[in-house]
C-alpha cells in the first residue's frame, strides 16, 4: 500500500508540475506579487520540520542501521552523514526563504532517493569499516560463579587472575595468561562426583576468540582459545562442574556480547556439609527451625538444589521448601489477606531490584504459598489493568515465557536487556493468576472462575494482535475461550499455508495455517469438536509433520494434539499410532531413543493403553541394547501401576526371542542383555508387588540371581531402595539380606526407616545389629551435630 | 461563537453529497468488518479518512469558482468564514463519525457481529473505541493542511504550487519515515516523528487562518 | 470633501496581473449619496477596480479605503457593502429566497418586504431555482439582494446586463431614491451610457488602466462643447481657455471636443467661432476614446488640469 503511495507520488508529481508549468506558461491570471516574508517562514519551517524528521531517521540508524548498537567510530561517521543531509536540507530551506519554495518542496521530495542511496551507500562504507574496527574492541570475559559464593581466587592457565566474578577481556586474557600445555590426562586428575555431576580441581574450555563479525556474511576465523580454570577460596581448592557450560562471546552485528563463563563449584566440605543438612531434616521430620534455615542460607544454592534433586523421591520436602521459603519472605507474619498483599509486593519489589523472577525459586515458592491467602479480586483487578494497556504480550510482557512443550507455562526469564515497559514483577502477578486458576479448577471445574472470566477475555482480545496471548489463554481456559474457538474455527478450512505471512506458524520446515494449529490445540469442547470435524485433515498434517521431524529422540513437541480430547471418539493417538510406529521403528538412526519415543506416545494416550500394547511396542526382530540403556528412565515413562507387567512382558518376550536365535548371535546378546537389564530394574519400581517378584527372584537360583543380589546390594548403599524393597529385606529371613536397607536408613533416616532400624537393633543376628548398632550411634551424632554454615 | 445557519446551510451544501456517500460507507464499514476495527492496521480506513479529508477541502477550497466569489462578495468577515468552513468541515466529519461511534459504542457493531458469530466480538468491542479517537486525530492532523493547501494555492503571490507541494511532502516524507520508524525506530525517534507532523498541522492551520483573511476571489 | 465625508477613496490604486499592468496609480473620492458611473471600453480595469473596492482583490500597490478603512484586507466594515459583481453567481439549486437569507444574515437591515415586493413585480418567485431563471431574472434577483441589504454603498459591475428597458429604469431609480432617502453611495461600471448618464452624479472614464476623467456630470454638461472653428484656426488660440478633448478637421472647418478650464471661459467666444452646442456623455465618452489630437502637449497639459480639478 505505502508503495504505491510512494510510486504515485513519485509519478504523478512530475505530470501535475509539467502540466501546471504549462497552464501558467499560457496564463495571465498568475499574479506576479511577491511572496510575503511569513508565509515564506512557515513554509520554510515545514520543510525544517520534515528535514528534521529525515535527519533523526538518519541519526537513529537509518535501514539496517538500527541494530547496530552506536560504537565511537560509527558515531563519528553517523555525525558525517546527518551533517550532509542537514547541509543538503538547509540547501533548501534557504532557497525556499529566498527564492522559491516550490522548488525547495520539489528539492526536498527528490532529495528523499537520493538520501536513500546515500544512507545505503553509507551503510556499505561503514559495514566495511565496522568489520575492521570491530576487532580492534576487547572482548570482554566474565568468569562468574552460579552459587553466588564470594571471596573466590580465580586462577587461568595458572597465572591468578582475581577474585570471581572476575572481568576481563580476552585480549588482556592472552597477554597476561598464555596458552600452556597441559598433559592430557593432567587436568582431570582428582574428579569427583557429586549428586549426579562429575567435578575437577581444574577445568579447560575452549574459548572462540570472537573474530566472526557477522556483519553482511562476513567471517574470520581463527583458533579457539584453550583455558585452564583453577578456584580457591581461603587457600582450599574448590572443585569445578565438569559440564562447564558457556556463552561464547561475539561480535555479531556489531553488539559485543561478553563470553560468560558461570562456574559451579564445590568442595567436599561444602558437599557434605549440604548432606547433613538434608539428613538433619530429614531427621527431623522434615520439620526444619530458625537454626536450620539460617545455616540453608548460608550454603543457598547447594542447599536448594539438593532439595529439588530430593522432592520426585521424597515430596516431604516440598514443604521444607515451602517452610524455608516462608522464613526467608517473612510470610509467617502474613495473618489476612492484607498483610498478604504486603508480602506479594515486597516480593515484587525485590525481584524487580534483581531483574529476574522464575517460578522455579525459593521466590516462586513464596508466592505459591502466597496465593493461598490473597485477596484474589484484588489480584485479577490488577492484572486485568495490566493487561488492559499492552497491545502485545511478547514484546511488551505480562510475563509468560514459554517452555519447550505446548501449554505448559514456563515461567522462567532472566532480563539482560532492559525493556521498557516489562517488570519482572509482572511474571509474579502472571504467576499468581495461573496459580489462581489450578486452584479453582482443582475445586470444581463447572462454572467459570474469575480468571476465567475476567482475564481469558482480556488475553483474546490481546491475541489479535499477538497470538502468544492465546497460548497462555489456553492454559487458564473457560467458556470465553471455548466460544471463541468454536466461532474460530468455523472460519477455518484447511491447514495449508495462508497467504498472509503473519498468519501462518512455522513447524518442522513448513508454514502452515495459525488458525488451524491452534484451532486444532484447543482444549475444551470446541477443540474435540474440531479435531472431530477436521480429523482427516489433522491426520494428514501429522504425517506431513512426522516425515518432516528431523530428530526422534523425544516424542516431539506438535504431536501434543493428536493426545487431545476428539468429541464421540478416542484421541486421534490411536488412529495415528500404526504410522507414528512405522516410521519410528524404521528410523534406524535413533534407535536407542526408540522404545521411549513409543512409550512416551502410548503414555500419553486416554484412556491409558493396557500394558499388553506397551508389550507389543518391544522390539522383537531387531532388538537394540541401546533401548534399555538407561532401564530407569525409560520404564519411567510408563503409568506406575503398568511398570511390573510391563517389565514383565518385555521380560518374556525377550526369553522368548532368545528361545528361537544362536546363544552366540548378535541379536541373541542384545535380547540377553535386556533382559538382565529389565530384570535389574524391578526393585526400582514402587510397588508392592514389584518388591515380591524381586522378591522371587532374589530367593530362586536363577544363574543371575548373584548379579542380581549385588545389584540390591548396591541399592542399599546408595540409598536408592523403594520403601517397598525396604520393608520386604528388613523382614527377610536372610540376614545378609537384612543387613543391606542398613546404610539406606543411614542414608534417609526417614521415620519409617528409623522405625525399621529399632527392628534391626534387636535382629537375632548379631552383625545385623552391630551394623544397625554403627548407624544408630551415627544418627545420633547427627542429632547432636551443630548445623553446619558456610564460613 | 455565533452561527448563522443560513450561511453555515450555504457553505456545507457543497459538502451534502460527499458527507451522504462518506457516512454510508463508514457506517456500513464499521458495521460488517469483520476484523476488530483498528484504525493504523486498517489501510482502509486510513485510506478513507485521507480521501475525506481531502474531498472536504476540495470541495470547499475551490475558490476560483463563481460561487465561491459570490459567496465572499456577500459582505461576510473572514472570520466568520472561515468559522462556518470548519464548522461545514466539523460536521461533514462528524456526520460521517458519529453513527460509526454509535455503532460502537452502543454496541450495535458488536451485537451485530455477536449475532453473525463472529468470534472477536463481543470481546473486541471495548477495544474499538480508540478506533474512533485515532480516526478523529488524523482528521486533526489531515484537515489543516489540506485546508491550508487550496487557500495557498489561490493566493494572490508567487509559488502558488507550493502548497500542494508540501502537501505532498508531508506525505510522502510521512510514509517514508512510518514505513523504517514505525517498526525499526526508537521510540524517541517516533515520538519526535509524530510530534513533528502535528506542528507542521498545527503551524499550516494557524497559517491557514491567516492566509484565508488574504485570499483573492474572482480573480 | 472632508475625510468624514469620504465613504470610498483610492490612492494610486495599481493592479497587475502576471506583469500585466491592468490598473496603474487609480486616485479617486466617492463621497455619501453619489452614485457614480464608472465608464470604459472592454478590458480597462473596471470590473478589477470595482473588486479591489470590495475587497476581493489585493492591490499590487496603492490602496483602496471604505469609510477611512482600507478593503484589504477585507475589514470588517464590509457588509456595509453589497455587490453585484460580474462572474460571481450562486450555485446550481439555489432558491431565490436562500439568496435572500444570506444576505439578511450580514445585514440586519434587510428589508425582507421590498425585496418580496420587487421580485414579484417581475414574476420571481422566492420559491424558484437560480437555474430556472431567464438571464435577466438573475440579474434583478442579485441586484434587489443589494438593493434590499440595506448597504451604505452598492458596487454593481453591468447591473443592466440583460435587463430591459423599463427594469433599468426602475433599477436606476431605485439607486437614486436609495440615495436620495438613506444617502446610499453607488458605483456603478456600465456601458449603457444613456441610462447612467441619467442617475450619475459623477463620471469617471478609464482608458489604458488609467483615469482620464473624474468629473460630476453636472459640470461636464456646463463645460463640454463641440465647437465649429474656421480651418486654419490654431490650437494655441484654444488650450488657454479650454482643453481639447478630441478635434478634427471636416470640409473647411476644424470641429473640436473641449472642455473649458471654467464655468465663465466658456461664456466667451472663439475668433471666427462658427458655431457651438452642447453634447452628450455618449459622445464625450466617445470622444475619449479617440486618438488624441492635437499632439501630446495638449493632451498632457489637459490630462493635467483634469487631475487638478
Amino acid at each position: 500500500m505505502y508503495e504505491i503511495f510512494f510510486l504515485a507520488a513519485v509519478v504523478i508529481l512530475p505530470i501535475y508540475l509539467t502540466a501546471k508549468a504549462w497552464r501558467w506558461s499560457t496564463s495571465t491570471s498568475r499574479i506576479n506579487g511577491k511572496t510575503p516574508w511569513s508565509v515564506r517562514v512557515v513554509e520554510a519551517s515545514t520543510l525544517a520540520i520534515l528535514t528534521s524528521a529525515m535527519v533523526i531517521h538518519v541519526a537513529s540508524g537509518g535501514i539496517g542501521m538500527v541494530t547496530t548498537p552506536l560504537h565511537d567510530f560509527v558515531i563519528r561517521e553517523r555525525v558525517v552523514v546527518c551533517g550532509i543531509l542537514i547541509a543538503l536540507a538547509a540547501c533548501w530551506i534557504l532557497l525556499g526563504l529566498w527564492k522559491s519554495i516550490s522548488l525547495a518542496a520539489v528539492g526536498m521530495i527528490v532529495s528523499l532517493p537520493i538520501a536513500t542511496i546515500f544512507i545505503s551507500s553509507a551503510l556499505s562504507y561503514e559495514s566495511e569499516r565496522f568489520k575492521k574496527e570491530i576487532l580492534k574492541i576487547p572482548v570482554p570475559i566474565e568468569f562468574t560463579i552460579r552459587e553466588e559464593i564470594d571471596d573466590i581466587d580465580v586462577t587461568i592457565n595458572g597465572v591468578r587472575m582475581g577474585k570471581a566474578p572476575l572481568h576481563t577481556t580476552i585480549e588482556e586474557l592472552e597477554a597476561k595468561a598464555p596458552p600452556v600445555t597441559v598433559p592430557k590426562d593432567e587436568y582431570s586428575k582428582g574428579w569427583k562426583n557429586f549428586g549426579n555431576s562429575t567435578y575437577l580441581p581444574r577445568a579447560k574450555t575452549r574459548l572462540d576468540r570472537a573474530d566472526k563479525v557477522g556483519f553482511r556474511s562476513h567471517e574470520e576465523k581463527s583458533e579457539p582459545m584453550e583455558l585452564y580454570v583453577q578456584l580457591e577460596r581461603r587457600g582450599q581448592l574448590v572443585m569445578i562442574s565438569g559440564s562447564m557450560g558457556h556463552s561464547g562471546p561475539s561480535r555479531m552485528f556489531g553488539n559485543i556480547q561478553p563470553a560468560t563463563i558461570p562456574l559451579s563449584v564445590i568442595t567436599e566440605e561444602w558437599h557434605r556439609d549440604t548432606t547433613t543438612l538434608m539428613e538433619k531434616a530429614r531427621l527431623a521430620d522434615y520439620k526444619i527451625d530458625a537454626d536450620w534455615i539460617s545455616a540453608a542460607d548460608t550454603y543457598f544454592h547447594f542447599v536448594r538444589n539438593a532439595l529439588i534433586a530430593a522432592i520426585p523421591k521424597e515430596p516431604q520436602f516440598r514443604q521444607v521448601l515451602i517452610d524455608w521459603a516462608k522464613s526467608r519472605y517473612h510470610l509467617d507474619q502474613v495473618t489476612d489477606a492484607d498483610s498478604a498483599w504486603y508480602a506479594l509486593e515486597a516480593i515484587q519489589a525485590q525481584v524487580d531490584k534483581k531483574g529476574a523472577y522464575q517460578t522455579n525459586s525459593l521466590t516462586g515458592d513464596a508466592v505459591e504459598y502466597l496465593v493461598e491467602r490473597l485477596d484474589s479480586d484484588r489480584a485479577i483487578a490488577m492484572a486485568k489493568t495490566k493487561l488492559k494497556r499492552l497491545s502485545t504480550i511478547s514484546v511488551a510482557g505480562f510475563g509468560y515465557g514459554w517452555g519447550s512443550e505446548l501449554g505448559k507455562p514456563c515461567f522462567s526469564t532472566s532480563f539482560q536487556t532492559p525493556q521498557t515497559d516489562r517488570k519482572p514483577s509482572d511474571f509474579v502477578l502472571a504467576h499468581v493468576i495461573w496459580q489462581l486458576d489450578q486452584k479453582w479448577d482443582a475445586q470444581s471445574n463447572d462454572h467459570d472462575n474469575p480468571v476465567e472470566r475476567e482475564i481469558v477475555p482480556e488475553l483474546i482480545r490481546l491475541s489479535y494482535l499477538d497470538p502468544q496471548a492465546t497460548k497462555l489463554a489456553v492454559i487458564l481456559g473457560g467458556s470465553t475461550l471455548n466460544e471463541f474457538n468454536r466461532r474460530q474455527q468455523r472460519l477455518v478450512y484447511s491447514f495449508k499455508e495462508n497467504s498472509d505471512p503473519t498468519k501462518n506458524e512455522y513447524l518442522e520446515g513448513q508454514y502452515i495455517s495459525r488458525d488451524f494449529w491452534q484451532s486444532l490445540n484447543a482444549v475444551g469442547p470446541a477443540g474435540a469438536n474440531f479435531r472431530k470435524e477436521h480429523s482427516y485433515q489433522a491426520l494428514e498434517l501429522a504425517e506431513q509433520l512426522l516425515n518432516k521431524s528431523f530428530s526422534l529422540t523425544s516424542l516431539p513437541n506438535w504431536t501434543e494434539f493428536l493426545f487431545l480430547e476428539v468429541e464421540g471418539r478416542e484421541p486421534l493417538a490411536r488412529d495415528f499410532w500404526k504410522t507414528f510406529r512405522d516410521k519410528v521403528e524404521a528410523d534406524r538412526s535413533h534407535s536407542p531413543w526408540r522404545l521411549s519415543v513409543l512409550w512416551s506416545y502410548l503414555a500419553r494416550i486416554r484412556p491409558m493403553p493396557p500394558a499388553s500394547e506397551f508389550v507389543a511396542a518391544f522390539p522383537k526382530k531387531s532388538p537394540s541394547y541401546g533401548d534399555f540403556n538407561n532401564p530407569e528412565q525409560t520404564i519411567s515413562l510408563l503409568p506406575v501401576d503398568l511398570r511390573l507387567q510391563v517389565t514383565q512382558g518385555c521380560i518374556a518376550e525377550a526369553a522368548k526371542g532368545k528361545s528361537i536365535l544362536q546363544p552366540n548371535s548378535e541379536p541373541y546378546g542384545a535380547f540377553n542383555q535386556i533382559e538382565y537389564q529389565l530384570i535389574r530394574h524391578i526393585p526400582t519400581i514402587p510397588s508392592d508387588a514389584a518388591a515380591d517378584v524381586a522378591m522371587q527372584y532374589l530367593e530362586t537360583t536363577n544363574p543371575k540371581s548373584t548379579e542380581f543380589s549385588r545389584q540390591l546390594k548396591d541399592q542399599g548403599t546408595y540409598g536408592q531402595l523403594t520403601s517397598h524393597m525396604v520393608a520386604r529385606l528388613a523382614t527377610t529371613s536372610n540376614p545378609e539380606h537384612r543387613s543391606w536397607v542398613i546404610p539406606q536408613i543411614r542414608i534417609l533416616p526417614s521415620s519409617t526407616n528409623r522405625e525399621t532400624l529399632v527392628r534391626l537393633l534387636k535382629d537375632e543376628d548379631p552383625s545385623v545389629r552391630e551394623s544397625a548398632e554403627k548407624v544408630a550411634a551415627e544418627l545420633e551424632e547427627l542429632r547432636r551435630l551443630p548445623y553446619p554454615k558456610l564460613k | 461563537m455565533h452561527i448563522q445557519w443560513p450561511l453555515f446551510f450555504w457553505i456545507f451544501r457543497s459538502l451534502s453529497l460527499l458527507t451522504l456517500i462518506s457516512s454510508s460507507l463508514a457506517t456500513a464499514y464499521v458495521l460488517l468488518h469483520d476484523n476488530p476495527l483498528e484504525f493504523f492496521l486498517d489501510v482502509n480506513a486510513v485510506v478513507f479518512v485521507i480521501s475525506h479529508s481531502f474531498l472536504i477541502s476540495l470541495l470547499l477550497g475551490r475558490v476560483r469558482s463563481e460561487s465561491f466569489a459570490f459567496l465572499y462578495s456577500q459582505g461576510f468577515s473572514r472570520d466568520l468564514l472561515w468559522r462556518h468552513v470548519w464548522l461545514a468541515t466539523l460536521t461533514s466529519v462528524l456526520a460521517t463519525w458519529v453513527p460509526c461511534a454509535v455503532l460502537i459504542l452502543t454496541p450495535l457493531r458488536s451485537q451485530f457481529q455477536d449475532w453473525m458469530q463472529n468470534p472477536w466480538f463481543p470481546l473486541m468491542a471495548p477495544a474499538e473505541s480508540r478506533f474512533l479517537t485515532r480516526s478523529l486525530l488524523f482528521y486533526g492532523m489531515l484537515l489543516p493542511i489540506f485546508h491550508y493547501e487550496w487557500i495557498r494555492s489561490s493566493m494572490p503571490f508567487r509559488g502558488r504550487v507550493s502548497g500542494h507541494l508540501l502537501v505532498i511532502d508531508y506525505f510522502v516524507c510521512g510514509l517514508f519515515l512510518t514505513e523504517r520508524l514505525w517498526y525499526f525506530g526508537t521510540d524517541l525517534a517516533r515520538t519526535s516523528m509524530f510530534l513533528g507532523f502535528i506542528t507542521i498541522s498545527a503551524i499550516l492551520g494557524l497559517f491557514g487562518y491567516w492566509l484565508h483573511k488574504r485570499l483573492e476571489v474572482g480573480a | 470633501m472632508t475625510e468624514s465625508n469620504i465613504v470610498m477613496e483610492t490612492i494610486d490604486l495599481t493592479r497587475d496581473f502576471g506583469g500585466k499592468v491592468v490598473l496603474e496609480d487609480v486616485s479617486l473620492t466617492v463621497g455619501p449619496g453619489e452614485i457614480l458611473a464608472l465608464l470604459g471600453p472592454n478590458g480597462v480595469g473596471k470590473s478589477t477596480l470595482l473588486k479591489l473596492i470590495s475587497g476581493m482583490l489585493m492591490p499590487s500597490r496603492g490602496e483602496a479605503r471604505l469609510w477611512g478603512e482600507s478593503s484589504w484586507p477585507p475589514s470588517a466594515e464590509m457588509y456595509r457593502v453589497a455587490c453585484v459583481l460580474d462572474g460571481m453567481s450562486p450555485p446550481y439549486g439555489t432558491r431565490v429566497s436562500e439568496i435572500m437569507s444570506l444576505k439578511s444574515c450580514v445585514s440586519h437591515r434587510f428589508d425582507w418586504k421590498l425585496a418580496t415586493s420587487l421580485c414579484e413585480q417581475h414574476q420571481i418567485s422566492t420559491a424558484s431555482r437560480w437555474q430556472t431563471l431567464s438571464k435577466g431574472q438573475k440579474r434583478w434577483t442579485l441586484l434587489v439582494a443589494a438593493l434590499a441589504s440595506g448597504a451604505d454603498l452598492l458596487v454593481l459591475d453591468e447591473p443592466a446586463d440583460g435587463l430591459d428597458v423599463a427594469t433599468r429604469r426602475e433599477l436606476y431609480g431605485l439607486l437614486r431614491e436609495q440615495s436620495n432617502d438613506r444617502g446610499v453611495t453607488s458605483i456603478v461600471a456600465s456601458h449603457i451610457i444613456a441610462d447612467v448618464e441619467r442617475v450619475a452624479d459623477d463620471v469617471v472614464i478609464l482608458a489604458n488602466g488609467r483615469v482620464r476623467l473624474h468629473s460630476p456630470l453636472e459640470q461636464l454638461r456646463d463645460e463640454v462643447f463641440e465647437v465649429e472653428l474656421p480651418i486654419e484656426t490654431d490650437h494655441s488660440v484654444i488650450t488657454p481657455m479650454a482643453e481639447v478633448i478630441f478635434s478634427r478637421r471636416a470640409n473647411d472647418a476644424l470641429i473640436a471636443v473641449i472642455r473649458f478650464r471654467s464655468l465663465h471661459l466658456a461664456e466667451q467666444e472663439f475668433p471666427g467661432e462658427i458655431s457651438r452646442h452642447r453634447v452628450s456623455l455618449e459622445d464625450l465618452y466617445l470622444a475619449y476614446r479617440q486618438p488624441q489630437q492635437p499632439p501630446a502637449q495638449a493632451e498632457q497639459q489637459g490630462l493635467a488640469n483634469e487631475r487638478s480639478h
